[in-house]
C-alpha cells in the first residue's frame, strides 16, 4: 500500500513551546533510545536527568548552555499564550 | 541531515549497549534477535567497549545491558557494571545503568542488587495474561505471564525505577487498553508501547481493532490525569511532546550510532540493537571494539535515511518516525523507505495524543500542565 500523507490537519488547541531551552528539554524527552525499550519516541529519563543537571540536552554539547538560561517559573505562563513555556515529562511524583 | 558528532566537542552523555548474549530462555514470536544461541560477550570486548565509550563522553555513560536475555549472564552483568564504574571514576564520568529483561530470571536477591546499584529496569510484558501469553512463551511454549508480572511487582516493591515494555501486535492489539489498565493498576507508571513493524497490519479488522485500542488508551490516559493518577505512555506522551516543541528536531530521531553505540557479543558495533540480529550481516555494522566506530560508515548510513517525496506533502511529517531506520528495515527491507503501516500507526497516535492533550489543556489540568509545560530546573 502507498504512503498516505495527511494534507490538512487542524491547528491544535494546546500551545507550542517557543523557548530554546524548553525545546531542548523536549528533545531529550522524546529522544529515540532504542535499547531503553525499543525504537520509539520515548521519554528517555536518563537524558532528562541530564537536562535537570546541566540544561543541556542534545548530548553533543559539553558545557551548560549559557545563552539559554532556565526559564523563571514565574514567567511560565502557558495558559494565556500560544507561546507557553514548556518542559519535558517529570520523573518525580509518578 | 542528521547532525554528525563534532570531533572538537566531547558529548556530555553517551549510551553504550552491551548485548551480553544471543541466548534467551523465551521464544517470543516477534523477536528480532534471530536464532537463539549461546554466544556471549567476553570480558575483553566489554572492557574495550567501555573504554571506547568513556573516551568520548564527558559526564555520563548510560550503560545498557541487553540481549538475548542479559540476565542469563548475571555474573557478567555484575562484573561489567563494576568495571564500568571503576573506569568511569578515573575520568569522573557517572555511570547510569539500565537492564532490559524479560523478568523471568529476576529474584529478590538480584532485584536488591539492581536497586543498590540504582538500575533502571525495563521489563518486557505485554499486559494482561491473554495478551502476554499470545506471543511471549518460554522455550517449551509455556506461559511466562506469572514470572513477568512477579518481576514487575518485585521491582516496584524494591523501589526500583521501572519501565514496562509492551509489544503491540495484531494478535494482542484488541487487548491493549485492558493491558495498559492492568499494568497501571499494578503500579507501573512508565509504559513503552512498541509496534511490531514486521507484522501484517493490513486487514481491515485489525485496523479497526487498532483504531479502537488507541482511542481507549487515550481515554484511560485522560481519566488517569483527571483522577490525579497519571501515567506516562510512549504512544501518547511522545506525540504530545512532538507538538509542543513543534516537531521532532534532528537529534530526536535515530542518530545511527553517533550517540548510542550497540555492541554485539562478538565485539561488532551497531547503531541500534534492532540491527544486531544474529550479528551476521556486515552491511549494518559500523565497526568493532578493536578499531572503533567507522565514522565514514556512519555518515553514509545517515545520508541514506531521507524522507520520501510523499512525506514532504504530509502535514504530520515533522511528528512522524518516518526516518526510523530500524522500523523501515522491518517494514520494507530498506532503511530509508517507510511503509504505509507506519502512516497508519503514526496518524492514529498523533490524533489520539492531540485529542487528550487538547482536552487536558482546556481543562487546565494541573498535573498535565506540570508534566508538559512547567519547567523544573534543578
Amino acid at each position: 500500500m502507498k504512503l498516505r500523507p495527511v494534507r490538512d490537519y487542524p491547528e491544535q488547541g494546546y500551545p507550542r513551546a517557543s523557548d530554546r531551552w524548553v525545546k531542548s528539554l523536549f528533545l531529550a524527552a522524546t529522544m529515540t533510545a532504542t535499547t531503553l525499550g525499543g525504537c520509539a519516541p520515548l521519554g528517555d529519563y536518563s537524558k532528562l536527568d541530564t537536562a535537570d543537571d546541566v540544561h543541556d540536552l542534545n548530548g553533543t554539547v559539553d558545557t551548560p548552555v549559557a545563552d539559554a538560561p532556565a526559564p523563571d517559573k514565574n514567567e511560565a505562563k502557558p495558559l494565556d499564550s500560544d507561546q507557553g513555556e514548556a518542559a519535558g515529562p517529570k520523573t518525580d511524583g509518578k | 541531515m542528521l547532525p554528525v558528532l563534532n570531533a572538537n566537542r566531547t558529548p556530555t552523555d553517551a549510551h553504550l549497549t552491551l548485548c551480553l548474549t544471543h541466548d534467551c530462555n523465551l521464544r517470543c514470536t516477534y523477536c528480532y534477535g534471530g536464532r537463539k544461541q549461546a554466544r556471549a560477550m567476553s570480558a575483553e570486548v566489554a572492557r574495550l567497549a567501555i573504554e571506547r565509550c568513556l573516551a568520548r563522553v564527558s559526564q555520563r555513560m548510560h550503560l545498557v545491558f541487553f540481549g538475548g536475555e542479559p540476565l542469563l549472564r548475571w555474573q557478567d552483568l555484575v562484573a561489567f557494571t563494576d568495571l564500568a564504574r571503576q573506569r568511569a571514576a578515573e575520568t569522573a564520568v557517572e555511570v547510569r545503568p539500565t537492564v532490559t529483561t524479560n523478568g523471568t530470571l529476576l529474584d529478590d536477591e538480584r532485584v536488591a542488587w539492581l536497586a543498590a546499584e540504582r538500575f533502571l529496569v525495563a521489563v518486557s510484558c505485554d499486559g494482561v495474561r491473554a495478551a502476554h501469553d499470545r506471543n511471549r512463551k518460554d522455550a517449551t511454549g509455556g506461559s511466562t505471564y506469572e514470572a513477568a508480572t512477579a518481576a514487575i511487582r518485585r521491582c516496584l516493591a524494591a523501589g526500583l525505577r521501572l519501565r514496562v515494555v509492551m509489544v503491540l501486535d495484531p494478535s494482542n492489539v484488541e487487548l491493549l487498553p485492558e493491558s495498559v489498565a492492568a499494568l497501571v493498576g499494578m503500579g507501573a507508571r512508565e509504559l513503552v508501547v512498541n509496534v511490531n513493524w514486521a507484522a501484517d497490519w493490513s486487514p481491515e479488522s485489525v485496523r479497526a481493532q487498532c483504531q479502537a485500542a488507541y482511542g481507549r488508551v487515550a481515554d484511560l490516559y485522560l481519566e488517569a490525569y483527571r483522577q490525579r493518577q497519571p501515567f506516562w505512555v510512549s504512544l501518547l506522551d511522545g506525540k504530545i511532546a512532538s507538538h509542543i516543541k513543534g516537531g521532532y528536531l534532528p537529534g530526536d530521531r535515530c542518530d545511527l550510532g553517533q550517540r548510542n553505540l550497540v555492541v554485539a557479543a562478538s565485539g561488532r558495533l551497531y547503531p541500534c540493537d534492532r540491527l544486531v540480529g544474529e550479528d551476521r550481516d556486515d552491511t549494518l555494522a559500523i565497526g568493532d571494539v578493536w578499531t572503533g566506530p567507522n565514522e565514514e560508515r556512519i555518515r553514509r548510513l545517515v545520508s541514506q535515511v531521507t524522507s520520501p517525496v510523499e512525506c514532504g506533502e504530509c502535514a504530520l511529517a515533522s511528528r512522524c518516525r518516518n526516518r526510523c531506520a530500524c522500523a523501515n528495515l522491518a517494514m520494507t527491507g530498506t532503511i530509508d523507505v517507510p511503509s504505509e503501516r507506519l502512516c497508519f500507526h503514526e496518524q492514529l497516535a498523533i490524533r489520539a495524543a492531540d485529542r487528550v492533550a487538547q482536552c487536558l489543556f482546556s481543562e487546565r489540568n494541573p498535573l498535565f500542565l506540570a508534566q508538559h509545560y512547567y519547567a523544573s530546573p534543578c
